[in-house]
Parts: structure tokens; sequence; C-alpha cells
């Protein structure tokens, strides 16, 4: 699930990993997501730090994981702020990645967070 | 060619048009980012959902797309035409590339994966000489059909004055910068010769700097009150010039410049000599008119009786004239081995009295307005605030 204030941005991904034969949801703000959610039961979410508030991505995060457990989520920021990353990884993001970003490290890293999950894929 | 300050303006105009003209699904427009080494999208036009997001991904050197255009050998062997989707396969010299270069061999299907993933009908590359500085992304036409070769050269054409406008802004901000760090070079090299001369003094610690701050308030009111008009170049001169006023006291022997009594005729005329020995201090100092003149003539005084030419009134260069009462101000208010500070409101009235012979009664009632109005600072000086001079 791509959750992302932009349109483009959800779209544009989305497409990006449908062409590899996934299915992709998408979501434009945290409340958004979270009730999708449960319906989607998506095994990564790509989750934008900076959305309606600089931090909603953060703040969301947490909620997230509580709401599914098993699901991944790769922070996606705009700038390389430790401060920012720390914080993400200690509330329990599994990876980000920092804008503007290598389509194939993305790739990448998406498959690498969901490769145990579905053994077909890798 | 095409001329504008900003390139990134030109690019937006370009993709607009192309988007209004044309009639493609979208168009992108990747730039080479010197911080991050890579290319990366900075603008993008597109409808029904297929624009690609601004600022959302790079291309790396190495990115299959980018290194098909670069060629090998650090562009010797650039492609400066344009990569259509529908004429992948047949693209000649695919296999020359292939050959002098054998890691290329995949080279085929990744760039056609990678126009898949940018959704790219056609790239053009945009070339400066050798140098790729950035990519023209064109999705499909709206209206189904192929684009026409001459369209394509179009593409081709505005790509290359791009590159061109582009390369000219960064040599420009590269001469600025260039510029920029020499300058600051300078005002500091300045700022410790200005230390150095008034740690020579205990009492006049800061002596420079703040008749440097004076000045300037000087010229501010005179500005303000619309009497005069100065451009950026003499509001620098006059800083630079009351800052390095008593440069030339460099060359006076301690024993006359720290003198606790009064200077026999000849060592005042020693001490006179200050002002041309900073004069010839500062003379090879080319670009900066003016700097001399606060020097030179700090101690000249508006009826005819100062030193070293005994100039008048407006003979004496405008700096002179400023950079005297702002001196004469700092003496009276600061502790000297003969005498004590005195306040501000004493040191106006003291100025003046001397307005008209010593100095230029325009100049002390300028700083006296500025005065009145607060502008002048009275914290001391450790440093000397660089902000000001910019």
């Amino acid at each position: 699930m791509v959750v992302d204030n932009e349109i483009d941005v959800c779209n544009f991904v989305k497409s990006f990993f449908e062409i590899r034969g996934f299915e992709v949801a998408t979501a434009l703000n945290g409340d958004d997501a979270l009730k999708r959610l449960a319906h989607e039961k998506p095994d990564i979410v790509i989750l934008d730090v900076m959305m309606r508030t600089e931090d909603e991505g953060v703040r969301y995060l947490p909620k997230i994981k509580a709401a599914l457990p098993s699901v991944k989520v790769l922070m996606v920021t705009g700038v390389e702020d430790e401060k920012v990353v720390e914080e993400t990884m200690k509330l329990g993001a599994d990876d980000y990645i920092t804008k503007p970003l290598v389509l194939e490290y993305l790739e990448s890293t998406v498959l690498n967070k969901i490769k145990n999950l579905n053994p077909a894929l890798s | 060619m095409i001329r504008v300050k900003d390139p990134v303006t030109l690019l937006k105009i370009i993709t607009r048009f192309i988007d209004r003209q044309i009639g493609a699904t979208h168009v992108a427009v990747l730039l080479y980012d010197r911080k991050r080494d890579a290319y990366v999208l900075i603008d993008s036009k597109g409808e029904g959902g297929r624009k690609i997001p601004v600022g959302y991904i790079r291309l790396p050197k190495k990115n299959p797309l980018i290194d098909f255009f670069m060629g090998f050998d650090n562009g010797a062997f650039a492609r400066k035409e344009a990569l259509v989707f529908s004429e992948l396969e047949h693209i000649q010299n695919f296999e020359i590339l292939v050959n002098k270069k054998e890691k290329r061999a995949g080279d085929y299907e990744d760039i056609r994966k990678q126009m898949t993933y940018l959704r790219a009908s056609v790239c053009v590359p945009s070339f400066y000489k050798r140098e790729l500085i950035g990519v023209l992304i064109l999705g499909d036409k709206l209206s189904g059909e192929a684009y026409q070769q001459e369209e394509i050269n179009l593409f081709v054409t505005l790509a290359n004055d791009v590159a061109m406008a582009v390369k000219n802004a960064e040599l420009i901000q590269d001469l600025r910068t260039a510029y920029d760090k020499e300058h600051q070079l300078f005002i500091r090299t300045s700022i410790a010769l200005a230390t150095a001369i008034d740690a020579r003094d205990k009492y006049t610690h800061g002596h420079s700097e703040r008749v440097s701050h004076y000045s300037l308030v000087i010229v501010k009111e005179l500005i303000d009150s619309g009497k005069m008009e100065f451009d950026r170049e003499f509001m620098e001169a006059v800083q630079l010039s009351a800052l390095l006023h008593d440069v030339g006291k460099i060359g006076i022997r301690d024993q006359i410049l720290n003198k606790p009594s009064g200077l026999t005729p000849e060592e005042f005329e020693i001490m006179k000599s200050h002002v041309k020995i900073g004069a010839e201090i500062v003379k090879p100092v080319k670009g900066l008119t003016h700097l001399e003149d606060g020097i030179l003539y700090h101690h000249e005084r508006f009826d005819g009786l100062g030193y070293p030419h005994g100039l008048k009134g407006h003979e004496i260069p405008l700096i002179g004239r400023i950079v005297n009462v702002a001196d004469s101000y700092d003496t009276i208010t600061t502790a000297r081995s003969y005498k004590t500070a005195m306040t501000p409101e004493a040191a106006f009235k003291e100025l003046k009295k001397c307005a008209g012979t010593q100095f230029d009664p325009e100049m002390v009632e300028a700083f006296y307005q500025a005065y009145k109005k607060g502008k002048i600072t009275k914290r001391e000086y450790t440093s000397f605030d660089f902000s000001r001079i910019h």
C-alpha cells in the first residue's frame, strides 16, 4: 500500500509496482490508510513522512503497526534527517528511503522486506 | 539561442509549450544535480494521473538510460539524438556499443525497462558539448499518433538550447561563488589587520571597528534623510576605509604611538605620517575606489588646517570627512591614558562646537540625527560584525 498525500506519487508508485505483478492499494493520508488496512491487508506499506503535517507519517506509523502487526513499513523521507530516521526506526519502521529516490532501490528494498512473506517472489 | 536568467524557468516554459502544443500524456524534465550527482526530475506536466511527481525520483549516472546517452569514454561517444520507444529495436549502433564495451550487452532490455518506468515514448538528451545536462521525457501523444520526425527534431533543438542556458547559469553561479569567497577573504583580512593595529594600543581596543560602525551610521543617515545617494560599492568602501583608517600606525614606533605624555613637534610629525603610510599600504588593493580616502584624509580639517594636504571644505573627499567625525566621536567617548570617557551627549556638544572648523557640519548633523534615532549601537565590539558589511 502506498500512502502519500500527493496523488501523482500514489499513481506513479502504484503503476511501477503493478507492472511487476504486485497488487497495489493507495491512501492519501494516515486515516485513510488505517481505514483500508484491515480490508487490504498489505504485506508492506510505503509511508511518506510528510503529508498533511510534516510528521504525519511518523505519527501514524505506530497506529499502522498496531492495526496490522505483520505489516512491513518502509518510510519515505524528504530530507536525510537523522533524527526523523532514528525516531521512525525506534517506532518500528522496517526501513527508510530518501527522496528523490532511485526506483531500482525502492524496488529492491520492497522485495527484500517481503521476500520472506511470499517465497514465490524471491 | 534562448537567453533567460533562470534556466529552470525556461525548462518550465518548454514543458508547458510541449504539453500544450503536442498534447502528450505527460512531459517531464530530468536535470543533472551536481550536489546529488544524479539526474533529478525537476518539472512534470501531465493529465489523467500520468504525471511523474516532481522531486520524487532521481536517476544516478549509472542508470542505463543516462549511461546510454553518455556513451562511453566520458561522453566522447555520446548519443545526441532522441530515443524513441517504438524504434528501440531498430536502433543501429547498438551492436557497436556492445562490441566496444562488453558489459553493455543487456542495454537494450534495460533501456526498454527505464522508458517503461518513466512511461516515456520519447527521451531527448540535452547536451552541452560532451556533457549530458538533462533529459526531456515525453509520454505518448494523446491522439495516439506517432511522433513525427520534425517534432523530434524540434525537441532536440529545444533540448540543446536548454543545455546552453543551464550551463551558462551554472557558470555564472560558479563565478559568483568564487567572487564571494575572495571577497570574504579580503574583508576578513582587513578585519585582522584592523585588529592588529588596535592591539598595539590597549586604549584603542575595538576602535577601528567602532569607527567603521559610526561611519556607516552617518552614510545611512545621509541616505535616509534624502541628502545623498550612494551605491553598494561606496557603502562598502566607507566601512572598509573606516576600518583601516589607522592602518598606517603599523609604521609608527611604539615609543611614539604609546607615549603617555605629549609628543614633541618632531614626534608629532612622525605620528602624522601614519595617514600617508596607511594610504601606501592599501594602494595595491585594486578594484575598490575610495578605499584610500578615509585613510589619507581622516585628519584633514574642514577649515583647511588639517593634514596631510591641508585640504579645505569639499576639497576633502567625502569618506575623509565622514571618518574624521566618526574617529573623533570614538576618541571622545572612550577613555585614554590622558582622559576619561565622555558621554555621547557631551561628545555631540563637542562635535557641534567644532562643526565648520574641524568637522564638516553636514556630517556632524547627520551623525547627531542618527544618534537621536537610536542608530548608534553602544555595544562593545569584540569581533567585527560581518553582517554589517553585507
